[in-house]
Parts: structure tokens; sequence; C-alpha cells
């Protein structure tokens, strides 16, 4: 289990990370959302211990995170972080080495992950040869190879194509469900939505969303209703709870405080002609996300 | 297996086990063999272009003065395998000792005693003549009666007072010491270059942060460091292999006695008797000058972001570097003993002056270890205080002027630590 106890990081009078908690167990995978700058990056360098908390501590298992049990966990950094001029197979040694790994295992796990991502081509090729997808999925090994008990990934699936992305989804859940600890950001919110048991989403180094994603879609209370029929939208405009009206091409999306105004929408949407839809549905964590942040910065 | 002796390691294997390294060693080899032994190969050139005259004279003072003992002489001499040529002619000095002092005679040969039997005293300026005549006596005996010996006193150039390194020979050392010395500069450069690449290659890659997430940046600071010695004693290892090689060479190359030493190694060893002592202490000054130069190549590296940002920065480390070569190469020949001195005292200027300093005899032995442990002591000084720096330093990328950067990194390097 990985525990994040009221961590405070500062530097001089700038504050990156206030207070911020959070555990995550075996087998759970959890999501750090915020915007830029937000402090996810810091959060993840206090939590592989390249950063002292100002306050608070970071368990892993018990223990406090440092170089005794960092070979037990992976960590993949948002920027390409590869040296260049050697090949995969290179590459792979070294970090697999600073991992305690011997080489014979490295090989062995990195054939099945280049077989896995299909690039077993590039094992000899030096990493500036490869595109920047295919570099991405070398970090991405670089991070899993010593098959960590929490893996650290720090927007993992971006500049990823579809395909590609679904791959990494993959190895994520394998990862999972072996019981692995993961904990990752992104700014793609569907992933986290997909994927995720528990979020935390920060904004100025402080948790402003946190907890259960199914709890925070309820918690947030506002609902979506998706109408197709012939409705008079500066009508819906005015019922009660309506605070927002959108028509598409082929249906009328109504944004409404909580569930207690659906019926009254309902009523109404039952005097029009031609219905064929009435579908209400809980927010997207993409609308909770610009509310509260969007709120908070407001 | 240890993370610092694999880092270590694994930054040797880079520099090593590259086709650049073999081919700059290929050449270097050749550069080497074909110094030493210059004097040697322009010689198989020359051919018999390049015949010497000698001037020889015979002083008969034994019982028999009736025995054409100087003109048989020279027949012999002139008629033997030598590619030199004999000429008698007159001494002129007042005594058989002033020899030395006068340079119109190169072979002075003093036959005393019974001809059968002679004492000979034999002046020559070269060893191998030295060996020469006492070879060709022998044949003249041998022909004049039967088999007899001579008796010989073969007189070897006075002491100039000074035993250890005369004014000559610190002339020839001081001239030589550029080509000598320059290796070792050109390798604490190069030893500088690698560290310093090395280090912004994984820093401007952002590799630099899934290191330290798996050593300690102290683990990753010393290993670089280490790393760098270990190719700088490998390196001057096979360069001093290339010396035994192309000493071992000259002695190939066809010598006749009478011609003076041909590899330059030898002669140095000649000149400066205390070679052993000298090459020591450059080896140490070496190691330790050069750690100085690698720790603060390394926190030029740290603070530094981008490749062109080390190249910046570094510039006052090579003038340091070139500073100190110059120093010690130049200012001994202009006989400013005391400002070389206290340039030896100086860290950064003493990993090459000092050596220089030594071998010309400017500092002694007792001072070269002062100053040796003067470089270690600033040398351990700077890991101490650059070590926490560099743990901050390494994974920042301050975008601020340099003295500003530096600034910051001190800072919070110390202002953590409390």
């Amino acid at each position: 289990m990985l525990e994040v106890n009221n961590v405070d990081l500062k530097y001089g009078d700038f504050t990156a990370v206030k207070d911020l908690s959070f555990t995550i167990e075996p087998g759970e995978i959890f999501g750090l959302l915020g915007t830029n700058g937000a402090g996810k990056t810091t959060t993840f360098r206090v939590i592989m211990g390249l950063l002292k908390p100002s306050k608070g501590e970071v368990l892993y298992f018990g223990n406090q995170v440092g170089y005794h049990n960092v070979d037990e966990i992976g960590y993949m950094i948002e920027e390409r972080s590869l040296l260049t001029k050697i090949t995969v197979k290179e590459l792979m040694f070294y970090f697999g080495q600073l991992k305690s790994m011997d080489k014979d295992t490295i090989l062995k796990r990195l054939d099945y992950w280049l077989e896995y991502f299909d690039i077993t081509e590039y094992k000899d090729k030096k990493i500036k040869e490869l595109s920047k997808g295919n570099q991405q999925k070398i970090q991405f090994i670089t991070a899993i190879i010593n098959d960590p008990k929490l893996l650290v990934l720090d927007e993992p699936f971006s500049g990823l194509d579809p395909i590609n992305t679904n791959l990494f989804v993959k190895a994520v859940r394998k990862f999972q469900k072996e019981g692995k600890m993961i904990v990752f950001s992104s700014h793609q919110l569907d992933h986290v939505e997909s994927f995720c048991e528990k979020i935390i989403v920060l904004e100025k180094g402080e948790a402003i969303i946190q907890g259960d994603i199914k709890q925070v879609k309820k918690d947030f209370m506002k609902l979506t209703i998706n109408i197709i029929a012939d409705v008079d939208t500066d009508h819906l405009n005015t019922l009660e709870g309506v605070y927002h009206v959108e028509e598409n091409s082929d249906k009328v999306i109504v944004k409404i405080e909580s569930e207690d105004y659906i019926q009254g929408i309902f009523d109404y949407v039952k005097t029009c002609k031609n219905v064929s839809l009435f579908d209400v549905e809980q927010a997207s964590l993409s609308e909770i996300f610009i509310a509260k942040v969007g709120g908070k910065r407001g | 297996m240890d993370k610092f002796k694999f880092l270590v390691k694994f930054g040797l294997k880079k520099r090593i086990f590259k086709k650049s390294f073999v081919i700059i060693n290929a050449l270097l080899g050749l550069i080497i063999i074909g110094i030493v032994n210059l004097p040697s190969i322009i010689s198989i050139f020359q051919g018999e272009d390049e015949v010497e005259t000698l001037q020889v004279t015979v002083i008969n003072e034994s019982d028999d003065q009736t025995y054409p003992l100087e003109a048989n002489l020279l027949s012999l001499f002139n008629d033997s395998y030598m590619t030199n040529e004999y000429e008698a002619s007159t001494y002129e000095a007042d005594t058989y000792d002033d020899f030395w002092d006068q340079d119109e005679i190169d072979i002075l040969l003093v036959f005393t005693g019974d001809l059968d039997a002679p004492d000979v005293t034999v002046y020559a300026k070269g060893e191998d003549q030295r060996n020469f005549m006492t070879s060709q006596i022998q044949t003249l005996l041998n022909n004049y009666q039967d088999i007899t010996y001579a008796t010989y006193d073969i007189q070897t150039p006075p002491s100039t007072g000074d035993d250890d390194f005369s004014e000559e020979n610190r002339t020839f050392v001081e001239g030589i010491v550029s080509i000598l010395f320059l290796p070792m500069f050109g390798l604490i450069i190069l030893a500088t270059q690698f560290l310093g690449v090395d280090i912004i290659e994984e820093k401007s890659s952002k590799a630099i942060e899934t290191i330290i997430a798996s050593v300690p940046a102290k683990t990753h600071f010393l290993s670089k460091i280490a790393s760098s010695i270990s190719f700088l004693l490998i390196q001057s290892g096979i360069l001093l292999v290339f010396g035994i090689l192309a000493t071992f060479l000259s002695r190939l190359f066809p010598q006749t006695p009478g011609e003076e030493t041909l590899s330059m190694f030898a002669e140095l060893a000649n000149r400066l008797p205390n070679w052993p002592a000298v090459l020591t202490v450059s080896i140490l000054f070496m190691i330790f000058g050069t750690l100085l130069f690698l720790i603060l190549a390394a926190f030029l590296a740290a603070i530094s972001n981008t490749q062109e940002d080390y190249q910046q920065y570094q510039a006052p480390l090579m003038f340091l570097l070139l500073g100190g070569y110059y120093i010690g190469i130049f200012l001994p020949m202009f006989g400013v003993d005391g400002v070389v001195r206290v340039a030896a005292y100086i860290p950064f200027f003493s990993t090459i002056v000092a050596p220089i300093a030594y071998a010309t005899g400017v500092i002694s032995i007792f001072e070269s270890i002062i100053i040796l442990l003067l470089t270690i002591a600033t040398a351990v000084l700077f890991l101490y205080i650059i070590a926490p720096i560099y743990k901050v330093a390494i994974l920042s990328y301050q975008e601020t002027k340099f003295f500003k950067r530096i600034r910051f990194y001190i800072k919070k390097a110390f202002s953590k630590s409390k």
C-alpha cells in the first residue's frame, strides 16, 4: 500500500503541494488530475523520493520511500527521457541494472514487451532512430522492466494514437490484475474515467476533488438530459433547475442542477411531438473538472 | 551488483568500447612511435650523406716510439664498419683533462708503458665511441705482437658540480617538457570534456530523472568522476605502453657505434637521473589535479540545461588548464623560477605546473608532496561543497543567468540541509 500523509512541499514562500493525503491499495489505479502547474509532477517527485516534503510523509508498505525500496517502483516521466545515442537493448540494460536486475531477466522481459508492442525489430536500433510514438513505448518499457509493485506514470498517453493508447491501457490493466498499484496523471479525462477507481484533482497544489470516482460523480449532483423531440429550447431555458440548454444537429442537451428537476422537464417533454429520446446521465469527469477548477479559478 | 560500480563500469564502457577510441589510440600509437624514433627514421633516409668526420689525436708515450701508432689506428678506424670518418688532428690543450672543455678534438688516446701491453687512457665524447676505441686498439695490439692486452683508463665527462641536475640537462628538460606534458594536458581536457558531456547528455535528455529515481544524486556524481579518472588511467597506461613499445622499436633500428642514443626516452632518462620520482609525481598530480577539474566540470554540467550551456560554462575551466600548461612550459625557460614556484602552489595550476617545476628542479620533492597534499585537500573541500549543489541542480532546469543560477542552487542546497 502507498500512503501519502499530509504532504506539504514549499519552495521558499511558494507552496507547490498543500496538505495532500491519499492512499493506493494493491490492484488499484489512482488518477491524479489537474491543470498545468497544479502540482501533479511535483507530487510524483515526492512519491519517488526525488523531493523531500516540507511536511508529512510518503509510506510504501509502511516504510518511508527511499533508495532501499526504489527497485520495486517503476517511474515514467512526462517528457521523453531516453538516452538517444544508445540502442534500445543498451538502454534497457542501463535502466534495468540501475534497478538491480540481471541481464538475462532484462533481456527476457524486454523481448516480451517488444513483442507486446509489436516493435521487436527496434531492439538493436538507436533510440534516436525511432519515431516519437515508439520512443514513448520504449520509455514505458523502461518503467515496467523491473515488474514494479508500484507504477508511477506521468501523462503516459500524451501524444499516442488511439491504437497505441489502447495497448498502453491494456498493459496498465494487466498490472492492475496482477495486484500492482498504479498512479498516473493524464489530461485525457476519458481515460481516467474509464479505468480509475479513485481520483484526486489538484489545483494550485491543493486537492479540490478527491475520492472514489463514482462517488465524486454522485456528489457533483448536476445531471445532463439528452432529448430528441420537437421541443422549444427557449421554453426549456425557463424551466426550474435548468442552467444550460444546447441544441445539436440531432438532439437537445439540457443541463440541470440536480435530480430533483428531472420530473418537471419530463412533464414538459411529454407535451411535445415526435419524442424518441429522454435520457438522463451523470455529469462527465470533464464537466466536473471544468466546473470545479473553473469555479476555483473564478 | 553495486549500483556505483555499475555506473562506473557503464561510463567507462561507453568511452572505451567505441570505434573512435580505437582509431584515436591507433593514431596516437603511430605518432608516439614516430616522434620517439624520429632521429632514427631521418638517419635511415639520410643514408650515406650523413658521414661525420671525427678528429682524433693519438699520443704515443710508450716504450716504442718508432711504431706508427696513430697512422695504423686511423687506418683501422676508417676500415671498420663505422659510417664516420676519422682524421688525425693535433691536440693543443695544456692538459689531457682539458679535453672536455675544447671542441676541436673528438677522440684523444694516450698510450703509456710497454706497447706490448700498454696503459691506454681513452677520452671520447660519445659512449659508443669509447667502446669502439677499446675494440679497435685490441685489434691493433693483436697485429702488433701476438695476443697482448692493454689496460684501459676510460675517461668520462666531469660532473658540473650539481650531481642531480646540470644546467645543460635542465635546458634539455625545459625544451622537451612541452612535448612530454602535452599528452597529460590533452588527457585532462579529454577526461573533463567526457565527464561534462556525459552528465549534460543525461540531463538535457531528461533521462537523469529516471536515473536519480534509482540511484542517489551523490552516487551518480561520484560514479561519473570515478569513471573519468579510470578512463584517464587506462588512457595513460595505453600511452605508456606506446612509449615503451616506441623505445623498444628504436633498438631495432640499425645503429652503429659512435651514434648518439636515438631514443628520446633513453636520452631523457640519461639527463634526468630522478626520472622515476618525476614520473610518480606527474602521475599523482595527474590523478588528483584532474579530480579537481572533474569536480568542477561535474558542477558546471549539473547547472547547465543544454550542451550549449555547458560548452559556454566550461570555458573558464579550460583557461585554468591552459594557463597552467603555458606557465609550466614557458616560464621555466625564461628563468622566472619564483613565479613558477608560486604557480605550483595554486590549485588547478598545480596540476601541470608542479610536476614541470619538479622535473626542471624549481621545487624539491618535499615541496611537491606539500603541493600534492594541498591539491588533495582542495579536491576534498570541493567535493564537500559541490555534492549537495549537484544534488539540487541536476534535477532542476533554471533558465536564469549564470551567477544568479549558481546563487539559487547554492541557497537551495544549503538551506535544505539545515
